[in-house]
């Protein structure tokens, strides 16, 4: 059984990344105990603009009800670098298939300057082999979590991996925006990023010169549409003053809609062009 | 081979037969009750050093900008005991959001603790214009901040109102805490269910699972409570964690802020 979990890094926030593996019995898992007793073996790949710059297909192994860390004692890779990086693991146990199982791990992230952290608990999602016929679906973001102000900003992580070894650009761009409570669009980024890559947005640059920035910050929401990659989306939203910050994972559609997926994605992918 | 035995019991072609005929009626059903179970998020209220806000997004028109139409999310707030104490609705224009901010929006004494329940409406009561959605859930993030948002946390909903109660899950927390920079740890957790429920949560030792703090409550229906454990006697520990033999419900897993030595918090779903 094979998944993986991946791990942005968010150096443009001041972070330090620290991810938690885990080999843990999920409520209503289908996975044997006897496999899950075996343990879990993690192969490690960190990525900086979709080149390969560490891998290690025996990082480490987990055993049931352990935990595995990942940071930058542990693997250099995931330090200071000049452009933000994408960590991989792929989780396997060895029951000789490649079909997903559940698993949760976490994510950390501390601020270098005071040590103050926070964590988030995160799904990870099956490995799928690139097929070109089939490229994956663009994806639809949708996340109403973005405070700007003089001294807050929210950085927006989108990283994707496809598992590929060659440096490549997405065959399709991500298109970025912002809009105020109004609904209306405030900034618009259109983004071609390679393959295998984090790329960390923020907000308050995306903004800056269109709306004034208060001490009391407003709020946003940002959507993203496009690319041609699997992604993990993960927002922090940062007093940057402080350093203090909040960390979440988005929601993607189908948390919010079980109705037609297809008609949804062609047509959120059109907005705002196709309605305003 | 043996052929495959097919089950002619008179419940299941019951209920086979009223779930296809659901299915055919729905497209009759107006959007405002094409909807899940309500959500419900956790509230806390004590300023200066903790305040609560939540974010409302028109999603059916971000998935549908052809057919988009304001939306309104009907709110009930609730104290600890469960009682209600405000309700109130908001609109949200196409493509739009609401920074909803509790002390403006109901206008009442806010309670230092309990929850907020939110659902989604259209506008108009026979609105059919985005039914290709399918069924929608009112989902809505939460921000806990303290004054100036100089330390702030944003958590994602977790759970759904429960019309019936369920069976009390077993569960073991994936997340581990370094006690080490901590002032607190403080977990806070709703019952989202229509009974009491009797529920207990406990903090571990991870090397060894020693019990290190134990909290046993019957909570009410739609009840909050918050447990604070000093950390002082715990900072040589390694990493703790959470488990319990009783959840409220499932995936109403409790809210576990920590209180740094140097004022600033950090909050996280467990």
């Amino acid at each position: 059984m094979l998944g993986q979990f991946v791990i942005p890094t968010c150096h443009a926030a001041g972070l330090n990344a620290t991810a938690f593996l885990r080999n843990t019995v999920r409520i209503g898992e289908q996975v044997p105990l006897a496999l899950r007793e075996k343990g879990m073996d993690v192969e490690l790949r960190v990525y900086e603009r979709g080149k390969l710059v560490f891998r290690d297909e025996h990082f480490g192994h987990v055993p049931l009800g352990g935990a595995l860390q990942l940071s930058e004692e542990t693997c250099p890779a995931l330090g200071p670098s000049d452009n933000e990086r994408v960590i991989v693991a792929r989780c396997a146990l060895s029951d000789g298939t490649e079909a997903p199982f559940a698993q949760e791990h976490q994510l950390m992230y501390h601020v270098r300057a005071t040590g103050v952290f926070d964590s988030l608990l995160y799904d990870q999602f099956p490995v799928v082999a690139p097929n070109p016929q089939k490229p994956p679906s663009p994806i639809v973001l949708i996340a109403p979590k973005i405070w700007v102000g003089r001294e807050h900003t929210a950085f927006v992580t989108f990283s994707n991996t496809t598992g590929g070894l060659d440096v490549r650009a997405q065959s399709v761009p991500l298109e970025i925006s912002v809009l105020n409570s109004a609904g209306t669009v405030v900034a618009t980024q259109s983004v071609t990023e390679n393959e295998n890559s984090t790329l960390v947005v923020d907000a308050r640059k995306l903004v800056e010169g269109r709306v004034p920035l208060r001490a009391d910050p407003e709020f946003f929401t940002m959507i993203a549409r496009g690319g041609a990659s699997f992604y993990a989306i993960v927002t922090f939203v940062q007093n940057t003053a402080t350093g203090n910050f909040a960390i979440e994972h988005s929601l993607s559609p189908h948390y919010y809609i079980n109705g037609d997926m297809g008609r949804m994605r062609r047509e959120a992918l059109k907005f705002p062009s196709a309605s305003r | 081979m043996s052929q495959p035995t097919i089950d002619y019991s008179g419940t299941k072609v019951m209920k086979g037969l009223l779930r296809a005929g659901l299915r055919r009626m729905n497209k009759f059903v107006p959007r405002s009750f094409d909807v899940s179970p309500p959500i419900v998020q956790l509230f806390v209220h004590e300023p200066p050093r903790l305040r609560t806000h939540y974010t409302f997004v028109n999603f059916t028109s971000l998935y549908s900008p052809g057919t988009s139409e304001p939306v309104r999310y009907v709110l009930t707030l609730r104290d600890d005991r469960g009682h209600t104490v405000g309700k109130a609705k908001i609109e949200v224009p196409p493509f739009g959001s609401v920074d909803c901010d509790p002390e403006r929006v109901f206008g009442c004494k806010l309670p230092a603790l309990g929850s907020l329940c939110a659902q989604i409406r259209s506008r108009r009561l026979f609105s059919y214009s985005d039914k290709h959605l399918g069924k929608v859930t009112a989902h809505f993030y939460a921000l806990y901040r303290d004054e100036g948002m100089r330390a702030l946390s944003v958590i994602h909903p977790q759970t759904a109102i429960w019309n019936h109660t369920p069976r009390p899950e077993r569960w073991s927390s994936n997340m581990l805490i370094p006690p080490a920079t901590l002032e607190s740890i403080r977990f806070l957790q709703v019952n989202p269910t229509q009974r009491p429920v009797q529920t207990e949560i406990v903090l571990r030792a991870r090397h060894t699972g020693e019990i290190v703090e134990r909290s046993v409550a019957a909570m009410a229906p739609m009840g909050a409570r918050s447990v604070t454990w000093q950390t002082d006697q715990l900072s040589s520990r390694d990493m703790l964690y959470l488990t319990s033999d009783s959840l409220t419900a499932p995936n109403a897993k409790p809210l576990v802020f920590l209180f740094f030595r140097n004022g600033a918090f950090s909050a996280a779903h467990s």
